[in-house]
């Protein structure tokens, strides 16, 4: 479930057609990621999971992975599949 | 009314938008807007393209670089039809590190620049910080006054919206963000940036067109508590210090309407006497019987009344509000007139006011001296009517009117009401091209246009300025460009006495040719016959509109007694 909501910001974040998170797929290299997505990626995260995160959790996050430790760190709920 | 999108929710549907572009009317112009501030204003940008979206409007968005607004504003490299500028405290406060100053003379300088040029200027106001809430600190002095000295520095014609207003409203739970001003210069939550961007979306909207145009209201526990055929005036609640209040606040809210322009009407049903009487007796009443344009008591079905007053005002039925407290009435209205405005009224008085202010229905932004003159014109047109019963035939009626058409050219001095005209217009409005300021100027200044509006007097007093004629002309031939007359003097030859006019400006320049064409729109179909019955020739037909061309037709015909006045430009 929470791995869908992920795909579906992703997708609709980075305006692609399909998209599958894994847990290595590195936030920066994903298709059409530019400094002014990744904000929006993050704001559309805390949204969708109800977690608030710092300045350097949204700079440092690297892959989507770590972006579920911290949602789950946080007090969301993110587990995959 | 502002409904509460969130940021990730609005970009969604800004994105939708700009992947279905069939959804706007076409013929319509994108409304652009030109964004920028002391933070990033970046993030304004799909509350606005929703918003205007929500009127089948689209917006093309101009995104200024960051502090950079004010050079842009000065000497833009691109044309805007409005402004929206973020005045943070973050950014003055440079993310709450220091305590800086605005530079009056620079954002004033920038902001008359515009106004000048015909663009509408909103400016989102310096937000109360989290660290002033305390109501003591320094941080808390010093916003207040940075608030307070923007407020008095800002021209007349800016338009302000208060983020403090909104927090008030309860819209949103999110409000303070400081970790998005680290992250990208975000004075507040991404969902406070949207709700502004929807409001001043909202304010830009309303400045353009109002949605209401006229009120009719009920009587009984309407503007008064109780039943004035049953209580009688003794019996009847309008004390202000007791529970007369509300229904007061009510009436003194209508009244500040009518002062803007709002012409009021009454339908009640009520015997005659019984509606009049508190009028004429209660001294805490706030309306009186002249800020009404129309009062209909009596026992008919009260949609019949609405309707009989809406066609005699010549506006939509879609513009007009109608206000009662019994929710049978309020459906009857609903089922006869779908078009009617009819807002939900709370069951508890003291809810009304309130209501009826956040349904944002009564947003006027911007009130031009035309409005106020409109009320006015509204009781010389019913004065005018009763005239009309005595007279055997149209041409003697109008004879009797003593009509007087005045041409005047088109200059800055009724740039604002013709480009009013040119926006509101939509019965008797041949092309439907909505034309800002800007350019109706420009074409005032080119010596191959002819540009004129009209003003009509009567015996009974004078309508204003009611038409605007604009036609290019090229070599031997002119085409008219745009060609509108105000509802409100249709069927008077008034656009004979124009067509006359613009004849007689050809033939002294030595143009023989004329082309005209029709759009027909949902709207206008009331002129779809006047092309060809002033006898131009028909040519072709496509998705542009009916097109008609030929040599200048005869003046045409009509009533002797009508006659028109040319004034110079000064």
């Amino acid at each position: 479930m929470s791995e869908n909501v992920l795909n579906e910001i992703c997708r609709e974040t980075f305006e692609v057609d399909s998209f599958t998170a894994k847990p290595q797929t590195k936030v920066r290299e994903v298709e059409n990621w530019n400094s002014f997505a990744h904000i929006q990626f993050m704001i559309a995260i805390e949204e969708a999971f109800g977690v608030e995160f710092s300045t350097e959790e949204v700079q440092e996050v690297e892959t989507l992975g770590e972006l579920g430790e911290l949602i789950n760190a946080r007090g969301g709920s993110f587990e995959w599949n | 009314m502002t409904e509460m999108l969130t940021y990730t929710k609005a970009l969604k549907q800004a994105r939708e938008i700009s992947r279905k572009p069939e959804d706007v009317v076409t013929g319509q112009s994108a409304y652009r807007i030109a964004i920028g501030g002391n933070c990033n204003a970046r993030f304004l940008d799909p509350g606005l393209r929703v918003s205007f979206n929500r009127e089948s409007l689209d917006t093309v968005i101009h995104e200024c670089d960051y502090d950079s607004w004010v050079g842009d504003c000065l000497k833009p490299s691109f044309e805007t039809d409005a402004w929206v500028i973020w005045l943070s405290t973050l950014g003055v406060a440079n993310g709450g590190v220091a305590r800086g100053q605005l530079d009056f003379i620079a954002i004033n300088s920038a902001l008359n620049a515009a106004i000048a040029r015909g663009e509408r200027v909103v400016v989102i106001l310096p937000e109360t910080m989290d660290v002033a809430l305390d109501g003591f600190s320094q941080f808390s002095t010093w916003n207040d006054l940075l608030r307070r000295s923007l407020v008095d520095e800002l021209p007349e014609e800016v338009l302000c919206i208060d983020p403090d207003r909104l927090a008030l409203a309860g819209a949103t739970q999110a409000w303070f963000a400081p970790t998005y001003w680290s992250l990208a210069k975000l004075p507040l939550h991404p969902d406070v940036a949207t709700l502004l961007a929807m409001k001043a979306g909202e304010v830009l909207l309303r400045s353009r067109r109002a949605l209401v145009k006229a009120v009719i209201v009920d009587l009984d526990n309407t503007l008064w508590g109780g039943v004035i055929g049953e209580d009688g005036i003794e019996g009847i609640r309008l004390d202000p210090n007791g529970d007369g209040r509300p229904y007061l606040q009510l009436q003194r809210m209508l009244k500040d309407l009518s002062d803007q322009g709002v012409p009021l009407a009454v339908v009640s049903k009520n015997n005659p006497s019984d509606a009049h009487s508190p009028f004429e007796r209660c001294d805490e009443m706030i309306l009186e019987e002249d800020d009404f344009v129309d009062f209909r008591a009596g026992w008919g079905s009260k949609f019949e009344s609405i309707q009989s007053i809406v066609a005699e005002l010549g506006i939509g039925m879609n513009t007009v509000c109608f206000i009662d407290d019994s929710p049978h009435e309020r459906d009857e209205a609903r089922a006869f007139l779908p078009d009617l405005i009819v807002p939900e009224m709370p069951e508890n008085p003291e809810m009304r006011p309130a209501a009826l202010m956040a349904s944002g229905l009564f947003l006027r932004p911007t009130t031009s001296k035309e409005d106020l003159a409109r009320v006015d014109f509204y009781k010389d047109e019913a004065k005018r009517r009763q005239h009309s019963e005595t007279y055997p035939d149209w041409e003697s009626y109008l004879s009797s009117l003593e009509m007087q058409v005045e041409a005047r050219p088109i200059s800055a001095s009724n740039l604002q009401r013709v480009a009013s005209l040119v926006q509101k217009t939509n019965q008797f409005n041949l092309t439907n091209r909505r034309h800002d300021s800007a350019r109706i100027m420009a074409m005032a200044e080119d010596p191959n246009w002819f540009t004129y509006c009209y003003a009509l007097n009567d015996r009974f007093g004078s309508a204003g300025i009611v038409g605007v004629l604009l036609a290019h002309a090229e070599i031997d031939a002119v085409e008219i460009d745009s060609w509108l007359l105000s509802c409100r003097v249709i069927n008077r030859q008034v656009e004979l006495v124009m067509f006359d006019h613009l004849l007689k400006w050809m033939n002294d320049h030595g143009h023989t040719r004329l082309s005209a064409s029709y759009l027909p729109t949902s709207q206008n179909v009331v002129i779809k016959d006047l092309l060809p019955d002033l006898g131009l020739r028909f040519r072709s037909s496509d998705d542009t509109g009916e097109h008609y061309a030929g040599e200048a037709p005869a003046p045409p015909d009509y009533c002797a007694a009508l006659n028109i006045t040319s004034t110079q430009l000064p």
